[in-house]
């Protein structure tokens, strides 16, 4: 282990070193024994002397030595060789080392073997990638890294994650983490959807940086962390085919418990209960049916004959996925390539919700010869992505089981039942009825020229457009919850980006005092535009043409159009050193300047500092049960401008108004200019470990961490006075503290039988510091208006609590504390002055979990292999909207199957049905759930043919398995899957579904 | 080899370094424009004077609008619907939490501050000829009365700027209502009366008139106001400018006949912009004041018929107060017959399926409640809604503000005007000004005026009352007669000291609860919470 890492440092020493001795000339080639490649830049020295060389780029050495002495072969990233001379010819093929403090790790502008990082990086390679069955490469990596919180918003194919890496720092700006695709930060965000282009099958590594230090060479950007994608290249050799794909079936996981008929009827007529003078009252009598059901024949009749309709039932239906991808890969000595065309289609478990995707990627590199290199990695992608109608879900939720879905001849019922706002969610499903089509189309391909200037200094210039269209059509006929029988109305977007990023690099690499040091350097500029128009109009004539004639529409109706436009120049300097592999050191600085801020304030730097001390090296060089013990610490700072461009100017707002029917549009104050927007600051410091045992059998990471964000970029609203909302300042400030924890272990390992266990957990804690609001003595004061509380994590929920329901005895208590009535909601007297007043709202929870992570066991016996991967996420609240809109006591619409108060059932679970309330008093407390829940994401069984197997197909290797995602899940929250993103679950939200699916691997 | 490379270098440095000249990193804002640029051209004044007219289109007309001034009254309380019943029952939810508090406070301050930034730039302008600029100047200042008229009236002391925001602003005064309208409200009136012409080529913009109306409205209202300045003011607007009444009462709520004589000064919709959704507001008043007709047999919603949204329900009290054998108001504003549109079993469309025959003895001398017993009502396919079923979703309907010109039965947005001053209501101010000077006569002359207009034809002499019948009861009750649902009732019951007793009295959902303090809005609790310093919260209310 030693000789390997003094061997790596020597390897560098000897690069210059001409030829002494005027010996037997020794020469051959060195290969990569697993792909045949040559290797240039090996290693090749006389044991026990400093004579050596090294390869060339063909991989051919030539050295003086003398017969009987020992030749070493060395070259990061492999097995270490020591042959003794025999011959004046020696071709070597090296192995790749299997040793994980070998492997390569991307860092940004530049690589690392994971022996010599300093910061918090995580790299997910892709075999953990490609093993699960979805169309996004960051859905794919979901609960596999230590401090990356990954959530779905929702079920619908096509819809995007949310990640967050340790957590949020920022109020009002992004929270989303940086995206780096081949050397290229990307323009558009995750949000936009833009990581949904790439095909995960592509993918050769994510890493994911993660402390500031780490990220600090990603400057302005890298507050939230960065996501690095590196997809895959070519290798010299003879063409690889590659094929796989999968096709799975879904369904959903779990939906809400609605009333049936029977239950529906009874509450409906509670809610109707009425006092002699026709007021709704809990000391009333209930109606007859009549006036309970205000005469709609549909209700009636269908309580006389017990008919009762299960809309969830009808509208949700088997989904599927489909994936296929076919790839070459190969090349010469000079040129390689890796081609791949991939196909996605998911059907959503709703009708009319579905997304299809098709890439194709050529990554190319070509040596013309020692100076110059060149290369491009391409994608070409399009995808159309239906998002069906929301209100399939809502209305299905709403509609009430006693009405009359279908008209006797069969045909569906538009209004099931007499209301002019329940529409049946059967006619949305009506191919044609409800159009909603969002095609883009991305082009994606950074090009680049490296130059080897001399040993050890190299140039590389690198340009990457990136372009996106857009196309939004949306139509709605008239039989759609949106015009509910009025006329059919369409609107069609497009929208066109445009980012390139420019970059030149120099690194140069070389020994100096007792160590190595790398430099590279930086200049960049990168520069986005976005545009978009649209128009929208009502009253279309036919319905066959959607958006495509607008033309003919009667009423015309909005017309928009815009653009929007930044620029990003940068520096940046890295310092790289390391004494004999021991000490580790690392500094950079970079200096960002964006358009968006304010003149004076566009300029800032970014400084971070690593250390990493690998502490085996100097007390138990020889240790026969420890490999790795490196101590990491690290400061850095980094920024976010994740703010819209224009913001310090203050813009104008139109206004409409008319003399007569001549348009007099207006231009209103709308935000208050801000010459002092600058940047908002986050400096992290981490401490870590890595650590490794037993020949990496046991490996993991440990990192703690403290992020002081401020200057926070905060809509800070002001008093209505001034004629203003809000304006953006740079005030407040956060602090996010955490910790992450993972283990990588090969728990059993015979001949026959292995047995690896991975596990990460996280946790953080996130606190607002400082807000606008100062007291009289300046220290900082809540905004309850903001739901802000100083000590508290940014999103928080400040409500009453409920206590019960007021029973039929506790009248005059009721009316005394509270002011209401018996059937109530009873709330908490927090403050115990006996009265309920706004003091007696807390923060009764936040959305910041205790802790989340992954566990993932693998058992391999002989060439079946078993993974089962289970996600937790523990400890945080979540706001159920179905107890808002589905549980309102009002019983207009269907309600959620709840124990709710009656006079005779004085239970302290739900208040008293009423049907003049759109919302029972206080009807938020009933809306608050602990939001744990553990998930079994993922069970695959494998099966690998033996090669002997694989070839009578004609195939290198086959591999066949089958796939079970989110079979199981086990939460406190059992209306729905609890998963919701940062949002709140809503009504209309598509619910998750369970996959189970089959697929093939299969090498050419 | 080696020169090669290093010109390579150069080209590829030299066209980043060209990218990145001196001003790469100027923001360009093509789309949009800012005030610091547009509103020194007489184009951008022009269009920051629309501005501030836009802005009234966030209250008037819009259920925010309506609530304000319509229920928590003697003549309205709340139907089924809604969220924001607190304002009629004056309950614990009417708080300075209550989103309609802010929003109203919201709005109006952002119209003052629009006033504001145009009369402070005016200055500046250039190309501008003299005439036209003093004009719009004084257009935007009867606006600015107009809105901390508003201001003063729900909230009372208020903060007083006549200065442009710049910057982060984070203090606020408070000025006695007094004060504010002795430096704003009644000086930016008078200059309006003094520089605005008697019409305006453009439909809708302030004229002198407008100016007096609303200036004789205030002399009504604020402590140091003088009613003789009303009645000389509305003695103009009466008589000077053309105006008349028009001869039937229901002529007014005709749409196509908005724009006519009896018209002073109104907020306008254009049908283009709110059809096609490029005025978000328009006039809304089609939607509150329905009943639930469209859950009942032989009915559906349709654009005829309109979206009831069952906000507003009229008072016993309201219901009361047309004598229908004389007065054709109740008959004229008030929807009598449904004509079935889904027709039940028996029915063809067209047929009547539902009637609110309405309260009381009608024009032809009938009691509709005994008239109709409940063999009657068996007796027909029809539903008789009488006054004993009246209830939250069950109740007559006001027909003024119907609109059956919009594109689908869903749109909300309609069409009309919201007139804020028309010729009657000059008449009945008049009337009140009489009144407060001890003219009882002359109040009585006005208030016959618009009582014979309102009567069925050849009952107009019995319409006529006497001095001796005239007081501010009267008048409050005559105002409900004729300018029911135009959204002055909170307004007129709080000038006349007649809020808290007359709710009381005839409000059952409110009496409970209604107390002295209940003259003023809340300050919002947003005002409070982001003010330095805070800011004083108005008497009763607890936060």
């Amino acid at each position: 282990m030693r000789k390997l890492i003094s061997n790596g440092i020597k390897m560098f020493f000897f690069l210059n070193i001409v030829f002494i001795y005027a010996q037997t000339s020794v020469r051959g080639v060195v290969t990569d024994a697993e792909t045949g490649t040559p290797l240039p830049g090996v290693n090749v020295i006389i044991q026990g002397t400093s004579t050596g060389v090294s390869t060339d780029f063909d991989g051919n050495y030539q050295i003086n030595a003398e017969s009987g002495q020992t030749l070493e072969f060395s070259f990061l990233g492999f097995e270490t060789q020591a042959i003794a001379v025999s011959s004046d010819q020696l071709n070597v093929s090296l192995a790749p080392s299997t040793n994980f403090l070998d492997e390569i790790v991307v860092t940004g502008y530049g690589t690392q073997t994971r022996r010599e990082v300093t910061g918090s990086i995580v790299s997910i390679g892709s075999a953990s990638i490609e093993k699960i069955a979805t169309g996004s490469g960051v859905d794919a990596i979901k609960g596999q890294v230590s401090g990356v919180d990954i959530t779905s918003g929702g079920g619908r194919p096509g819809q995007n994650p949310v990640v967050r890496v340790r957590g949020r720092r920022s109020i009002s700006a992004s929270n989303d983490p940086l995206y780096v695709i081949d050397g290229i930060p990307q323009t558009s965000s995750t949000g936009d959807g833009a990581i949904f282009d790439i095909n995960p099958q592509d993918i050769e590594s994510m890493e994911i940086l993660k402390d500031a230090a780490a990220t600090a060479i990603y400057g302005s950007r890298g507050a939230n962390g960065v996501i690095l994608i590196s997809t895959k290249r070519g290798r010299t050799g003879a063409t690889k085919i590659n094929y796989s794909g999968y096709y799975g079936i879904t369904s959903v996981t779990n939906i809400p418990d609605m009333m049936n008929g029977e239950e529906y009827a009874a509450g409906r007529r509670e809610a109707f209960r009425q006092d002699e003078n026709s007021r709704y009252s809990y000391a009333g009598t209930i109606p007859n049916d009549e006036a309970v059901f205000l005469g709609d024949a549909a209700q009636l009749e269908s309580i006389r004959t017990g008919r009762s309709f299960d809309y969830l039932d009808a509208v949700l239906n088997q989904g599927f996925q489909n994936s296929h991808q076919l790839s070459a890969n190969g090349g010469s000595e000079n040129t390689q390539y890796n081609v791949s065309l991939g196909y996605f289609k998911e059907d959503g478990i709703i009708d009319q919700m579905d997304f299809e995707r098709v890439t194709g990627r050529l990554n190319l590199d070509h040596r013309i010869n020692d100076t110059f290199k060149f290369g491009i990695s391409m994608l070409l992608s399009n995808s159309v992505n239906n998002w069906g109608s929301s209100a399939v879900m809502s209305e299905a939720l709403s509609n009430i089981p006693i009405g009359k879905p279908y008209a006797d001849d069969g045909s569906i019922n538009f209004f099931a039942f007499n209301d002019g706002i329940r529409t049946n969610p059967l006619s949305e499903l009506v191919p044609g009825a409800y159009v909603d089509e969002r095609i883009s189309t991305r082009f994606f391909a950074p090009v680049y020229l490296q130059i080897n200037l001399m040993d050890g200094l190299q140039f590389t210039s690198t340009f990457g457009p990136d372009m996106r269209f857009r196309r939004r059509g949306e139509f709605r006929d008239r039989f759609t919850n949106d015009n509910r029988g009025g006329p059919a109305d369409a609107e069609v977007e497009n929208k066109k980006e445009f980012g390139f990023t420019l970059e030149n690099l120099i690194t140069y690499d070389t020994e100096i005092g007792p160590g190595n040091l790398k430099v590279t350097l930086l200049q960049s500029i990168q520069e986005f535009s976005s545009e978009f128009s649209k128009a929208e109009v009502q009253n279309l004539p036919y319905s066959s043409q959607l958006w495509y004639n607008i033309g003919t529409a009667e009423v015309k109706g909005n017309l928009s159009s815009g653009l929007s436009e930044w620029q990003l120049q940068s520096y940046m300097g890295r310092l790289n050193y390391n004494i004999d592999g021991k000490y580790l050191f690392q500094a950079s600085l970079r200096a960002d300047g964006s358009s968006r801020l304010a003149e004076g304030n566009k300029w800032a730097y970014f400084p971070g500092v690593s250390l990493g001390w690998r502490v085996l090296e100097d007390f138990a060089p020889d240790s026969a049960t420890f490999d790795e013990f490196k101590l990491r610490a690290s400061y850095g700072e980094v920024g976010n401008t994740a703010i819209d461009p224009y913001q310090t100017q203050g813009a104008l707002a139109r206004t409409v108004y008319a003399w007569n029917e001549t348009p007099a549009f207006g231009y209103r104050l709308n935000d208050i200019p801000n010459p002092n927007l600058g940047w908002e600051i986050s400096k992290t410091i981490d401490v870590g470990f890595d650590y490794s045992l037993l020949d990496g059998r046991i490996s993991g990471a440990f990192d703690y961490y403290v992020t002081n964000t401020t200057d926070l970029l905060l809509a800070r609203n002001l008093p209505y006075t001034s004629g203003y909302t809000s304006v953006f300042q740079n005030v407040g400030a956060t602090k996010t503290s955490g910790v992450e924890f993972n283990v990588n272990a090969t728990v059993v390992e015979t001949d026959k039988f292995a047995w690896d266990l991975n596990l990460n957990v996280s946790g953080y804690s996130e606190k607002i510091v400082e807000l606008a609001l100062k007291d009289a003595s300046g220290n900082p004061v809540d905004d309850t208006g903001n739901n802000w509380f100083i000590g508290q994590p940014i999103r928080v929920f400040f409500d009453y609590t409920k206590a019960g329901i007021w029973q039929s005895n506790e009248a005059a208590q009721a009316a005394a504390v509270q002011g209401t009535d018996p059937g109530q909601i009873k709330l908490a007297d927090i403050n115990g002055d006996g009265k309920i007043t706004p003091a007696d709202r807390s923060v009764i929870g936040t959305d910041v979990p205790d802790y989340f992570g992954g566990i993932t066991n693998t058992f391999t016996y002989g060439n079946f292999d078993l993974s089962a991967f289970f996600y937790f996420r523990q400890g945080h609240m979540i706001r159920s909207s179905f107890h808002q809109g589905n549980a309102n006591g009002q019983f207009r619409y269907n309600h959620l199957d709840v124990d709710y108060w009656t006079p005779t059932n004085p239970t302290n679970e739900y208040p008293r049905p009423n049907f003049t309330q759109e919302r029972p008093e206080n009807g938020s407390t009933l809306e608050y759930f602990d939001g744990s829940y553990v998930k079994l994401r993922n069970v695959t069984l494998g099966y690998n043919f033996e090669s002997e197997a694989a070839s009578k197909f004609g195939m290198t290797s086959l591999r066949a398995y089958v796939q079970g995602q989110n079979l199981w899940f086990s939460s406190e929250y059992d209306t729905f899957d609890p998963e919701v993103g940062e949002a709140t679950l809503g009504s209309g939200t598509t619910p998750s579904s369970k996959l189970i699916a089959f697929g093939i691997r299969a090498a050419f | 080899m080696k020169k090669y490379t290093f010109k390579s270098i150069l080209v590829l440095l030299g066209i980043t370094v060209f990218l990145s000249c001196e001003n790469y990193l100027d923001e360009n804002n093509i789309a949009d424009v800012s005030a610091g640029s547009y509103y020194t051209t007489s184009q951008g004044l022009e269009d920051a004077v629309k501005a501030t007219y836009g802005i009234m289109k966030e209250f008037y007309g819009t259920e925010l609008g309506f609530s304000m001034n319509v229920f928590g009254t003697d003549t309205y309380t709340n139907g089924a619907d809604g969220s924001h019943k607190y304002l009629n029952w004056y309950n614990n939810q009417h708080n300075s939490s209550a989103n309609y508090f802010r929003d109203t406070w919201r709005i109006m301050y952002r119209g003052v501050n629009q006033a504001n930034a145009v009369l402070n730039r005016a200055e500046s302008i250039e190309g501008m000829d003299q005439a036209t600029l003093t004009t719009r100047l004084a257009e935007v200042r009867f606006l600015r009365a107009l809105y901390y008229f508003n201001l003063v009236r729900y909230y009372g002391n208020v903060h007083l700027s006549l200065e442009e925001t710049e910057g982060v602003e984070t203090e606020a005064n408070r000025t006695s209502a007094q004060e504010v309208y002795a430096q704003a409200i009644i000086p930016d009136l008078e200059y309006a009366v003094s520089n605005l012409p008697s019409s305006q080529s453009d439909y809708g913009r302030v004229t002198k008139a407008a100016a007096e109306f609303l200036l004789a409205k205030v002399h009504l209202t604020a402590p140091q106001g003088s009613p003789a300045q009303t009645v000389s003011l509305m003695t103009n607007v009466i008589n000077n400018y053309g105006f008349s009444l028009l001869d039937d009462w229901s002529d007014l709520w005709d749409i196509n006949n908005e724009e006519n004589s009896e018209v002073v000064w109104t907020v306008i919709n254009s049908k283009q912009q709110v059809d096609e959704g490029l005025d978000g507001y328009g006039h809304r008043g089609h939607l509150y004041f329905l009943f639930e007709y469209d859950k009942r047999p032989g009915m559906t919603r349709d654009t005829e018929n309109g979206r009831p949204w069952k906000r507003f329900r009229p008072t016993d009290h309201l219901l009361g107060l047309w004598d229908r054998t004389k007065d054709a108001r109740y008959d004229k504003g008030y929807k009598h017959v449904w004509y079935a549109n889904n027709p039940i079993p028996g029915q063809q469309i067209g047929d009547t399926a539902l009637y609110i025959p309405g309260p009381g003895v009608d024009r032809n001398g009938v009691n509709q409640d005994a008239k109709w017993t409940q063999v009657n009502k068996d007796a027909v396919l029809y539903q008789v809604y009488t006054t004993d079923q009246y209830n939250q979703v069950i109740f007559p309907s006001l027909n003024k503000w119907i609109d059956n010109t919009r594109p689908n039965r869903q749109h909300t947005q309609g069409q009309r005007d919201f007139i804020l001053m028309r010729l009657a209501d000059a008449y009945l101010i008049r009337a009140e000004a009489h009144l407060k000077q001890g003219n009882a006569a002359q109040a009585a002359e006005d208030l016959n005026v618009i009582r014979r207009r309102g009567a069925w034809d050849g009952e107009e002499a019995s319409m006529e009352i006497t001095a001796a019948e005239v007081d501010i009861d009267f008048i409050l009750d005559e105002r409900a007669r004729e300018l029911v649902g135009e959204g002055h009732r909170w307004f007129d019951l709080v000038r006349t000291n007649k809020l808290v007793e007359r709710v009381k009295a005839h409000n059952l959902d409110a009496t409970n609860n209604i107390q002295p303090y209940h003259v003023l809005r809340p300050i919002p609790l947003d005002q409070i919470d982001r003010t330095e310093g805070g800011y004083e919260q108005n008497p009763g209310y607890t936060q």
